[in-house]
C-alpha cells in the first residue's frame, strides 16, 4: 500500500464529491463489520446488504444522466466500441408518455425492444449520450428510479494472496479506493455493473 | 489467475426437474373359483380353480425437465485504475448457461391383482406380479451461453502491460435423463438433454491512457 500524493488524493476527492460524499470521506468510517472485512480472505461487496462483507452505502438514482454522473465513462471522445442499438421509433418514444405503470410500460415491451434499452443505457454511460438521446425518457420510464452502492475509502482494498473480492448485486456498484493491491493469485470478481476507481492499483 | 473477471454470475443449480410419473394402476382380480356340492360325502367340490390376479400397470412416464436458462450476462464495467505498479489482466465473458433439468423418474409399477374368490374346496390362489416400472423423462436443453459486455480501463501509467482475454459464456450442459421407475423391472432412463446451443455474443475491452 502506497500513500496518495496531494495530486492523486485531489483526484479520490473528486470523485468522493461526485458521489455526493464529503473529501476523504469513507463508507467504512462507521461500520462495525470493518475489522470482519479486513481479515477474510474472500470478501463481497454487494448493493445487497445482506450478502454483503461490509454493507453498502446506497445512493438513491432518479435517471440515467444521474447516474452517469456517479458512475459513466469519462468522455474522452473515442465511442470506436461502444455499440448504440438503432435509432427508437416514434412509437416506441411515445410510449414513455403513456400513463402506464413500469411494470405495465415494461411488460408492454417485447424482447428485442428491452435488449434495444438495455444496450441504449449502457451506450449512455460509456459512449456518447447524445447518440441514444432519443430512448432517454422511455430508459427512465423503465429502469428509473434505481440505486447505486458505493463502497469508498481513501485507504487500501486488499485482496491478499490466493483471497478475492467479489463485486455483486442487483444494483450497479461503485468503488472509490485510494489505492488497490491484489495479492499473487488474489482476484476481484465483478458479477454486476460496475465503476471502479483507484489512483494505484498493484498487482504483486 | 486473472486480476479482474468480469463475467455473469453462475446458477447454482440446474433448471427444474420433470415431474414424477403415476404409480401404475392395479392388475386385475383374478377370476372366481367356482364348486358343487357332493352330496356322497357332503363335502364342497372345486369345479374351477380361483385365477391369479392380474399383472399390475406400468409406471406413468416422468415428463421432461425444464429447460435451462441463458447465462448471465457479463457487466459492463469501467475501471479507473490510475497508476498501476505490476502486470494486469484482465478477462470478461458471459456466464454459462443453465443446465437443463432432470426428467422426472419414472412411476413405480402398480401392485399385482388380488387372487380370485376361492370357495370352499378349491386351493387359493396367488396375486398377480408387481407392473414395470414406468420410463424416465427426458433431460432438458442446457441454456444458452450469457452475453458479452465492455470494460473499458483508463490509466495514467504502468509499470508491466495489461494483459486481456475475452470469452464467450458457454452452453449449458443438458439436463440428467430421469430415472426409471421401479417394479418387476426397472423402467427405461430417460434420454440425456442436449446442451445448449449458442455460445454468448463476444466482449470487448478498450484500455486507454488518459493524462
Amino acid at each position: 500500500m502506497s500513500e496518495l500524493n496531494e495530486q492523486q488524493m485531489g483526484r479520490f476527492n473528486a470523485v468522493n464529491a461526485r458521489l455526493g460524499l464529503a473529501p476523504a470521506q469513507s463508507t467504512h468510517a462507521t461500520n462495525a463489520r470493518v475489522k470482519d472485512f479486513v481479515a477474510k480472505q474472500h470478501v463481497v461487496l454487494s448493493s445487497n446488504p445482506a450478502e454483503s462483507d461490509i454493507p453498502p452505502y446506497l445512493i438513491a438514482v432518479g435517471s440515467i444522466a444521474e447516474l452517469n454522473k456517479l458512475a459513466g465513462a469519462p468522455d474522452d471522445g473515442d465511442d470506436t466500441d461502444v455499440v448504440y442499438p438503432p435509432a427508437a421509433s416514434a412509437h416506441l418514444t411515445a410510449k414513455a408518455e403513456q400513463p402506464l405503470t413500469r411494470a405495465q410500460l415494461i411488460g408492454s415491451l417485447d424482447d428485442d425492444t428491452l435488449a434495444d434499452l438495455k444496450t441504449a443505457a449502457a451506450a449512455y454511460l460509456k459512449g456518447n449520450p447524445a447518440k441514444v438521446a432519443d430512448y432517454e425518457p422511455l430508459i427512465n420510464a423503465t429502469l428509473f428510479p434505481g440505486k447505486v452502492a458505493v463502497f469508498a475509502d481513501s485507504g487500501d482494498l486488499n485482496v491478499p494472496e490466493n483471497g478475492s473480492v467479489t463485486i455483486k448485486g442487483a444494483d450497479p456498484v461503485v468503488l472509490n479506493y485510494g489505492s488497490i493491491t491484489v495479492g499473487q493469485n488474489g482476484q476481484i470478481i465483478v458479477q454486476t455493473d460496475a465503476n471502479i476507481t483507484t489512483q494505484i492499483m498493484t498487482q504483486l | 489467475m486473472p486480476t479482474f473477471t468480469f463475467t455473469g454470475q453462475p446458477y447454482s443449480s440446474p433448471a427444474t426437474a420433470g415431474g414424477n410419473g403415476g404409480g401404475g394402476s392395479t392388475g386385475a382380480t383374478g377370476t372366481a373359483g367356482t364348486n358343487k356340492y357332493n352330496g356322497s360325502n357332503c363335502k364342497n367340490e372345486c369345479v374351477t380353480p380361483p385365477g391369479n390376479g392380474g399383472t399390475g400397470g406400468t409406471g406413468g412416464p416422468g415428463t421432461a425437465g425444464s429447460p435451462g436458462a441463458k447465462g448471465l450476462p457479463a457487466p459492463n464495467g469501467i475501471l479507473n485504475l490510475g497508476d498501476v505498479v505490476g502486470d494486469v489482466s484482465i478477462e470478461v465473458g458471459g456466464g454459462d448457461g443453465q443446465k437443463g433439468g432432470k426428467g422426472g423418474t419414472g412411476g413405480t409399477g402398480g401392485p399385482g391383482g388380488p387372487p380370485g374368490s376361492c370357495p370352499d374346496g378349491c386351493s387359493g390362489a396367488k396375486s398377480g406380479p408387481q407392473g414395470a416400472g414406468g420410463p424416465g423423462g427426458p433431460g432438458a436443453l442446457g441454456g444458452d451461453g450469457g452475453d458479452g459486455a465492455t470494460v473499458t480501463i483508463y490509466y495514467t501509467s504502468i509499470t508491466g502491460q495489461f494483459n486481456q482475454k475475452t470469452t464467450s459464456g458457454r452452453p449449458g450442459d443438458g439436463g440428467d435423463p430421469g430415472d426409471g421407475g421401479t417394479g418387476s423391472s426397472k423402467g427405461a432412463d430417460g434420454a440425456p438433454g442436449d446442451p445448449g446451443k449458442n455460445p454468448g455474443s463476444a466482449s470487448t475491452i478498450r484500455i486507454i491512457k488518459s493524462s
